[in-house]
């Protein structure tokens, strides 16, 4: 198998098979669309990662180099959050910064499949949570303006039957 | 310092997070701060909205959030968790909670709301909530443009159900996809009416009916379907279970003039929990069906005295269909019998195949797979699954196989 040469935001450099590599739809394309050849030593920029991330990124990948396809995303199920496999769920044992830096590269990377289970995640951190605990959770400062505030709170008065 | 998860996050990272939310927490983030808020008003997070009566009225996100996010709504589903019965504990009083679900109808009657789907399922006991059900015929009566309508289980009282298909006024001829399935059909005589007929007459535009073939050899009903289709009726997909064992057949001469009336349609049939050839019979009988797609899943259990015969069954298949069969589904599991050449005739004989999907035992498996491809060049893969097999039967494993046409 080919390798290629990832380059990380702080310059360092990660050489990946090229089949891994390609789990990141952005660098499948790009790959295409510079026509990179085996055989030249190009080394693939991604400015938005910095390597703590990239590295994560990359163990994830090879875990999941011979998963199939995802399934096309089913609307008509509703989304479960309880589907985590165990080795993903201890690979996402992280701080929230970190946590918070794999949605924004799988995001960047266009790689669904850690999309999803970085969204599934922080999901369940906020399921069965009233709004001040999230916003205590996710160091979130409340920017409603007062009368907003009041309007607010009659909506969220659950006016019994009049 | 900027807060990640507030300034530094894209909104639509947020909005897909609330994706895996549901109703209830999205309430709660919908008070976080403004850039959640914000997050929450997109199409996708609330175009199907599934209702369940018992679930979703008991605490305010539903009534609340659909106030605020009904223009994204395009398709709604309306039922209940578990069949509701006389004795049924419920966490409510019966008319506090008919009070939130009709308060919850009338804020979609009042704005307007056009919904291109609509489902209604499992509806049992549903007299002491019929005001629910005359204010969802109010909602249907002003809907302008529904493609889709489905009833699944929905057992209402003869009245209640055709109040439904009566308020279809405005969307007669918009309504497309049509389906009526139920588990079970004790004292159910609302099919065998006239009235039955007349509403399902009024659907001229029909492409897709979704039956239980008890409905379909209702008196009429089949012709009905034939004679209204105006020739677009393009699927017709029956089920069968135990309750049709002892149905009547429809005889030849309506299929005749079905296939001729609608020259594209394409019958699909699926059977669950019969498996008996001796019950499967009758279906057979009705030679002229222009069967497309053909799937079977017997049930684990069945009845030792009898030998199941999947051979005759698939003989069947074979003799009666093979010109028109495209989609065979077999899930029979533990068969007994050595169905190898028969799988075989059945791959072989029919030209125009696309798809086998087959979950049972295979006797020679090396044999099959390379008769199979010595004859179908055109199968692009076959998939199999091997397990072990508790009863070591005739092999110990069971395979699961599909094969796919090449396209």
């Amino acid at each position: 198998m080919p390798n290629i040469k990832l380059q990380s935001s702080d310059g360092e450099t990660f050489e990946v098979d090229v089949e891994i590599a390609k789990c990141s739809v952005t660098i499948k394309t790009m790959l295409e669309d510079l026509g990179m050849d085996d055989e030249e030593e190009e080394v693939v920029p991604l400015p938005n990662v910095n390597s703590a991330i990239l590295r994560k990124v990359i163990q994830w990948a090879t875990y999941h180099k011979d998963d199939p396809p995802p399934p096309e995303d089913d609307d008509n199920k509703e989304k479960r959050t309880d589907d985590i496999s165990s080795w993903d769920a201890d690979f996402l044992k992280v701080d929230q910064g970190t946590l918070f830096e794999l949605i924004l590269a799988a995001n960047y990377l266009d790689i669904k499949g850690l999309l999803d289970v970085t969204c599934k995640t922080v999901a369940n951190m906020i399921k069965g949570k009233a709004p001040e605990e999230i916003r205590k959770t996710f160091n979130i400062k409340n920017d409603f303006t007062a009368s907003e505030e009041e309007q607010v709170r009659k909506e969220n008065e659950w006016c019994e039957e009049k | 310092m900027d807060s990640l998860w507030q300034d530094l996050i894209p909104i639509e990272i947020v909005s897909e997070i609330l994706k895996y939310l549901p109703r209830n927490d999205r309430l709660s983030c919908y008070f976080v701060c403004r850039k959640w808020k914000e997050a929450l008003d997109r199409k996708y997070l609330w175009e199907r909205i599934v209702l369940h009566v018992d679930r979703d009225f008991l605490e305010p996100s539903t009534t609340l959030l659909t106030r605020e996010y009904y223009r994204h709504i395009d398709s709604l589903e309306i039922g209940w968790q578990k069949p509701v019965t006389h004795n049924r504990w419920l966490p409510l009083k019966v008319q506090d909670l008919t009070k939130r679900a009709v308060r919850y109808l009338f804020s979609l009657i009042e704005h307007g709301v056009q919904v291109n789907s609509l489902k209604i399922f499992e509806w049992y006991d549903v007299y002491p909530f019929k005001k629910i059900i005359y204010h969802l015929g109010r909602f249907v009566k002003i809907q302008t443009k529904l493609d889709t309508l489905i009833f699944r289980n929905t057992n209402f009282p003869k009245n209640e159900c055709f109040k439904i298909l009566d308020a279809c006024t405005l969307s007669k001829d918009t309504i497309t996809r049509l389906e009526i399935r139920n588990n079970f059909y004790i004292f159910n005589t609302a099919f065998d009416t006239m009235e039955f007929v007349l509403y399902l007459k009024q659907f001229a535009f029909l492409q897709e009916l979704k039956l239980d073939y008890f409905i379909l050899s209702r008196p009429k009903v089949i012709d009905v379907v034939t004679e209204n289709g105006k020739g677009q009726l393009k699927i017709l997909e029956i089920y069968f279970d135990e309750s049709d064992l002892h149905s009547i057949i429809i005889p030849e001469r309506k299929w005749n003039k079905l296939k001729r009336l609608c020259p594209d349609l394409k019958v699909s049939i699926s059977i669950r929990n019969i498996c008996h050839y001796e019950q499967l019979e009758f279906i057979f009988l009705m030679e002229k069906m222009p069967l497309n797609s053909f799937s079977l899943i017997a049930s684990p259990r069945y009845n030792q005295r009898f030998s199941r015969d999947f051979e005759s069954t698939l003989r069947c298949l074979i003799n009666n269909y093979h010109r028109t069969l495209e989609f065979i589904r077999l899930e029979i599991k533990n068969n007994r019998e050595n169905l190898d050449d028969v799988l075989l005739a059945l791959i072989l004989k029919c030209p125009k195949l696309k798809k086998l999907f087959f979950d049972g035992l295979i006797s020679d498996d090396m044999f099959l797979f390379h008769e199979i491809f010595r004859y179908k060049k055109s199968f692009k893969g076959l998939n199999v699954k091997t397990k072990p097999h508790r009863k070591k039967s005739l092999t110990n494993i069971i395979h699961l196989f599909s094969i796919d046409e090449y396209n």
